[in-house]
């Protein structure tokens, strides 16, 4: 499902990606962890065409970056580490703008049940600009899961998420892993979402396989 | 949620049809996202009709518009006043998705980055229509201009087209910059050169009473220029916008 080959990003001169590589096959849930400036959004955002890159090839879900650029934007959802909502528009209305923009509508019922899980039914009509941290990430999670994309990039999905809202997050997890879609996140700490089949550390621009116990070594200081 | 994946399933027309399909429902999605928010918050609006009654208000008293000298002065204020007004919006055009963090989720259709270009062009279109709606007959009213007849309507439109392609495009282009409130009308005007001058001439002989053969070369610059500044904008708009 991802094929990175000695990927290679820089910015001006700086060198942030350098000779990585990753391969992640269909039901995976890869997490990514490394310090601050390591590059863990820089290379979600390659992955997802929002940024271009020096050297090496990606394949994702069949397209090759950056040719397929286009047909690659229906198969992911990108969950940004600043959030994508309108503060104008309400719930409902930023749920159908989103649908819109990849050429799907959605049922009032399938909203309803959308917020519903989430737990933002009894807010559907009001405006964004209001909500807290923690509703809007709960929002922006089911922004990116409602197309039911082939592959999940999520930037800090925690970010703000009490127990409840870290407890729908594995959920979301573990049901695109069940279908057979891969998943692939940033998180500060590890331990957060349970449904993590794979650990990754970047560090030095490539990714190096991390056990659970490193892992948790690094929660103090990575970001 | 279950059963999510098979109800909001993918067009399945063929891929032409598809693409365009997808490709046009952007543009209105962006179209009507845009005109709701603005909807919302009118502010910007507002300033830009007060400061185009303003303007009028002072270059009428500064110049008077009597006599032989009244169709140039007059066609003269209405395109700059226009032409400034029109830049206060274009500051919003693109600036509110930086600022709202949203430019990634528009960035991430699954469609040619144009019909971004496209939606917040209709956008930028319709807000200098608005101005339009009162700046043309202000400026009739308080000087007794002859002004509210289909051909002023004709230059307003063609005129409120190639402007608002120029400024969706240079609004993207200055969107990453730091001084982007400096940059913006810099990279504007001069380019804007063409249209302004085949809308004031327009007016101006308009004014003067002329007939419309006096008035087409100026309406086929006012095209020409138009399907410039927008195919242009449908060939660079994308790669303007990658990182």
């Amino acid at each position: 499902m991802i094929e990175i080959c000695d990927l290679e990003k820089r910015f001006s001169r700086r060198p942030i990606l350098s000779s990585l590589s990753l391969t992640a096959a269909p039901g995976e849930v890869v997490l990514i962890v490394g310090r601050n400036g390591s590059g863990k959004t820089t290379l979600l955002r390659v992955m997802a065409g929002l940024t271009g890159f020096q050297a090496g090839s990606l394949t994702i879900a069949g397209c090759i970056l950056p040719s397929d650029a286009i047909t690659l934007r229906r198969h992911i959802g990108f969950l940004s580490h600043q959030i994508q909502l309108y503060g104008d528009l309400t719930v409902a209305e930023n749920m159908q703008f989103f649908n819109r923009l990849h050429g799907r509508r959605l049922s009032a019922a399938q909203l309803d049940s959308l917020l519903d899980r989430v737990g933002l039914l009894m807010w559907r009509d009001e405006h964004v600009r209001h909500f807290s941290r923690g509703m809007l990430q709960r929002l922006d999670l089911a922004r990116v899961h409602m197309a039911q994309p082939d592959v999940l990039l999520l930037d800090e999905p925690g970010t703000g998420l009490d127990d409840d809202g870290l407890a729908i997050l594995s959920g979301i997890l573990n049901e695109a892993s069940g279908q057979g879609r891969v998943v692939l996140m940033t998180s500060h700490q590890d331990g957060q979402v349970k449904a993590v089949t794979r650990r990754l550390l970047l560090e030095k621009g490539s990714l190096h396989a991390l056990s659970t116990h490193r892992a948790g070594k690094m929660s103090g200081d990575v970001g | 949620m279950s059963d999510e994946r098979d109800v909001m399933s993918r067009q399945t027309s063929k891929p032409g049809q598809d693409a365009l399909s997808s490709y046009v429902q952007v543009v209105g999605a962006v179209a009507w996202k845009d005109a709701l928010t603005n909807s919302r918050n009118p502010e910007a609006l507002l300033v830009m009709i007060v400061f185009s009654l303003l303007s009028l208000l002072i270059y009428a008293f500064a110049f008077g518009l009597e006599g032989e000298v009244a169709p140039g002065i007059g066609a003269g204020m209405l395109w700059m006043t226009f032409a400034f007004a029109g830049i206060l919006g274009f500051y919003r055009i693109m600036a509110s998705e930086r600022e709202s963090g949203c430019l990634d989720g528009l960035l991430l259709a699954p469609v040619d980055r144009s019909a971004i270009f496209f939606g917040k062009w209709i956008g930028g279109f319709l807000h200098l229509l608005l101005i339009a709606v009162v700046l043309v007959p202000a400026l009739a009213a308080f000087f007794g201009l002859p002004l509210l007849l289909w051909k002023s309507a004709l230059v307003v439109v063609l005129f409120a087209a190639g402007y608002a392609a120029l400024g969706t495009l240079l609004a993207a282009m200055t969107l990453k910059t730091g001084a982007r409130e400096i940059l913006l009308p810099l990279l504007l005007l001069p380019p804007a050169f063409p249209i302004l001058l085949a809308a004031t001439q327009a007016t101006r002989a308009l004014l003067m009473g002329a007939e419309w053969h006096a008035l087409a070369i100026w309406v086929r610059v006012l095209v020409a220029c138009d399907a410039i500044f927008l195919t242009l904008a449908w060939m660079v708009y994308d790669r303007l916008l990658l990182e």
